[in-house]
């Protein structure tokens, strides 16, 4: 016997809707909206914590909100808010979507930072890459991921550390460099696994802190990447 | 003969994902299959008989002495025939063609086997290679058997040159859903490419045979699998809501088969994909990727109903969610097995570009590329790829995969590794996959 799903369709199958795959019957409030229904969507009951600057759902422990870049401290926004970096859709190899800040990153491999990791607590699985090319990534949004690129869990970082010569330090969410109404950057680590070192300090930066970064400084991930970076042009 | 299907991914996506990935894993389990309720079987064996088999004459000895050996082993009731294949086909057993009888198949017993292993015995290698012809005749002789379970066994040493390419296109059309056929490659002087056409269209498995003494062997082998399949034509149904696309469906494992391109549409929201014959103790194992219409954080709903469908059917389901939620700790997990078939279908496109960059002198493109699928070969313990793979490269560390190209590599090796680069392995129950978070590299602490 045909059922009535939550959208209106009517549905052969009772567990879920046949035309637009909404659960029928569910007991929890289920404000779908499939493009395919014009509904009325309910209110979930409870309110989850949103950007006041956007709307955009948040979570209570972060800092800066992740659609709108607002930093929900100061309530101030990034200098240029970039047209939300969609980590969905921004691929890797895809042309950057933001403007230019005039600042670059530059990702190198780091002999003598893996050497003394190596002191630290010696691994022989992992080998230092002897054809390790130095890149250059321009920073092309106000906030940058750092990491590892996965398909699969549509992770696309725009300083990727999965390629050639892969750092296998480096967690798929490493850290994120954001830009500061200033124009000048900080990092922040996302509780990587191997942490984030910054200018060669004892200790990682403490997850979820943002730390100052001025032209020329550097900052070291994984097993042996330098990430410097540098101001190439006078990009408002 | 039962079926059962299980769903395996993580549901929950982060509230502006649209991309559905789940990978289901259909079981088949003899249940009280019994002769009597399963279907016939009909198996045409298609060997090359062009003039290069004679080159060296002991490509069409090996030939004749494993079709013989073959044959002379069907079990009693199999229907079958033998296929002559040069630059025409001829069906050489039963010899119809000598009573004008149109082309058929013929129960195997005591006197037709004989007769069979008679004439594999004289076949002779002469004449071209007109692969479009072997298939058509292959469908001629299947005919008279809709019901049966059929498949065939193709062998061929060479490449398709004495008809255009398009005639073995349109033969292909013409045999797809009618039986499907498996390929062999025998030597080095065949097409790859061609003999894949051939098995990814017509359901069947692409091999090589480096040295004609393997020969026995693999006939026997296909005989044997032949003879298992116990429930015909066996589809995948999927189903998707309104609004959204079924990006791809793939078979991965036992091999890479992408079955996206194959739907027969059953109503607008559903799809019927061909997996062709099963046994009755097999398991496969298929990636789904769905887009949807983007919900809302709280939304659930069906992203895919994926039935198992036999005859008209359903035997079997799983279900394929999505689960809405800024929850980070949800969405940040993936499934394994999600995981570890992206990367097997990555490893066998890196050999193949692989393979190809080394094809045009781009050795550059060819070490990163080998050094790639070594690399995930090495992490996903597919053993049988990294062995094919040590073949065309020096491995210096599997781990970040630092190859160097082999000099002199031999055709047959390099075949080997095209032909086999489909082939998966399963997940592995190792306790850590270094997928996320990261391998603990020596590192200051955290």
């Amino acid at each position: 016997m045909p059922v009535t799903c939550p959208n209106g369709h009517q549905s052969e199958s009772t567990d879920y809707c046949d035309t637009c795959g909404a659960v029928i019957g569910g007991a929890a409030p289920d404000p779908t909206t499939g493009p395919a229904a014009g509904d009325t969507a309910k209110v979930p009951a409870v309110a989850a914590p949103t950007c006041p600057n956007c709307g955009a759902p948040r979570e209570p422990d972060e800092a800066f909100c992740e659609v709108c870049g607002l930093d929900f401290a100061t309530g101030q926004l990034p200098v240029a808010p970039a047209g939300g970096p969609d980590p969905a859709a921004a691929g890797a190899a895809a042309p950057p979507t933001g403007e230019d800040t005039g600042w670059v990153a530059v990702v190198s491999a780091d002999h003598a930072y893996f050497e003394s990791n190596q002191a630290e607590s010696p691994d022989a699985s992992v080998t230092f890459p002897t054809d390790a090319a130095v890149r250059e990534v321009p920073l092309m949004s106000s906030e940058i991921q750092i990491g590892r690129r996965s398909d699969s869990k549509g992770i696309f970082p725009e300083i990727d550390l999965s390629e050639p010569p892969s750092d296998p330090g480096v967690s798929r969410r490493h850290a994120a460099l954001r830009r500061q109404p200033d124009g000048e950057w900080v990092v922040v680590d996302h509780g990587s696994t191997n942490g984030t070192v910054v200018r060669s300090a004892v200790s990682a930066i403490k997850p979820g802190d943002a730390v100052r970064l001025h032209d020329g400084d550097h900052l070291h991930v994984g097993a042996w990447t330098r990430i410097t970076l540098r101001k190439v042009g006078t990009a408002t | 003969m039962n079926f059962s299907a299980s769903t395996y991914q993580n549901e929950f996506l982060p509230s502006d994902a649209t991309e559905v990935h789940a990978v289901v894993t259909v079981t088949a389990t003899n249940g009280e299959a019994t002769a009597a309720t399963s279907p016939e079987k009909a198996v045409v064996l298609i060997v090359d008989t062009s003039g290069s088999m004679g080159q060296p004459s002991t490509k069409i000895r090996a030939a004749r002495q494993a079709l013989a050996a073959s044959v002379e082993e069907l079990p009693d009731g199999t229907w079958f025939a033998v296929i002559s294949g040069s630059h025409e086909a001829m069906c050489v057993y039963p010899p119809t063609y000598a009573t004008g009888e149109p082309p058929s198949l013929v129960r195997a017993d005591a006197m037709s086997r004989a007769e069979a292993g008679a004439v594999a015995r004289q076949l002779r290698p002469e004449g071209g290679t007109a692969i479009g012809t072997w298939l058509d005749m292959a469908r001629d002789v299947f005919a008279g058997h809709p019901e049966a379970i059929k498949l065939a066994y193709l062998l061929t040493d060479g490449r398709n040159e004495s008809e255009p390419h398009r005639n073995l296109e349109a033969a292909l059309q013409r045999c797809t859903g009618v039986f499907q056929c498996d390929a062999r490659g025998v030597g080095s002087d065949w097409n790859v490419s061609e003999l894949r056409l051939i098995t990814s269209t017509l359901l069947g498995e692409v091999d090589i045979i480096a040295d004609p003494d393997e020969m026995d062997d693999d006939f026997r082998a296909f005989l044997e699998r032949a003879l298992g399949k116990a429930v015909a034509d066996v589809r995948l149904r999927i189903w998707a809501p309104q609004g959204s696309t079924i990006k791809f469906v793939r078979q991965v494992a036992p091999t890479i088969d992408d079955l996206t391109a194959k739907a027969t549409p059953v109503n607008p929201l559903t799809g019927d994909f061909p997996t062709g014959a099963w046994a009755g103790d097999e398991s496969r194992d298929y990636h789904v990727c769905v887009n949807v219409p983007v919900g809302k954080v709280g939304d659930e709903k069906l992203a895919a109903r994926v039935s198992l469908v036999v005859g008209d059917q359903p035997v079997s389901q799983a279900l394929v969610k999505a689960i809405w939620t800024d929850d980070h700790a949800l969405t940040a997990r993936i499934s394994p097995q999600v995981a570890h078939y992206t990367g097997q279908a990555e490893l066998a496109s890196a050999i193949h570009e692989g393979l190809e960059a080394r094809k045009q002198g781009d050795n550059d493109t060819a070490t990163v590329r080998l050094g790639r699928a070594v690399q995930l070969a090495h992490e996903s313990g597919n053993e049988g790829t990294v062995k094919l793979l040590q073949k065309v490269v020096e491995v210096d560390d599997p781990a970040t995969g630092t190859v160097r190209l082999k000099r002199g590599v031999a055709a047959v090796d390099e075949m080997a590794l095209d032909t086999r680069s489909t082939r998966t392995v399963r997940v592995t129950a190792k306790p850590a996959a270094p997928a996320d978070p990261a391998t603990p590299a020596p590192g200051p602490e955290a």
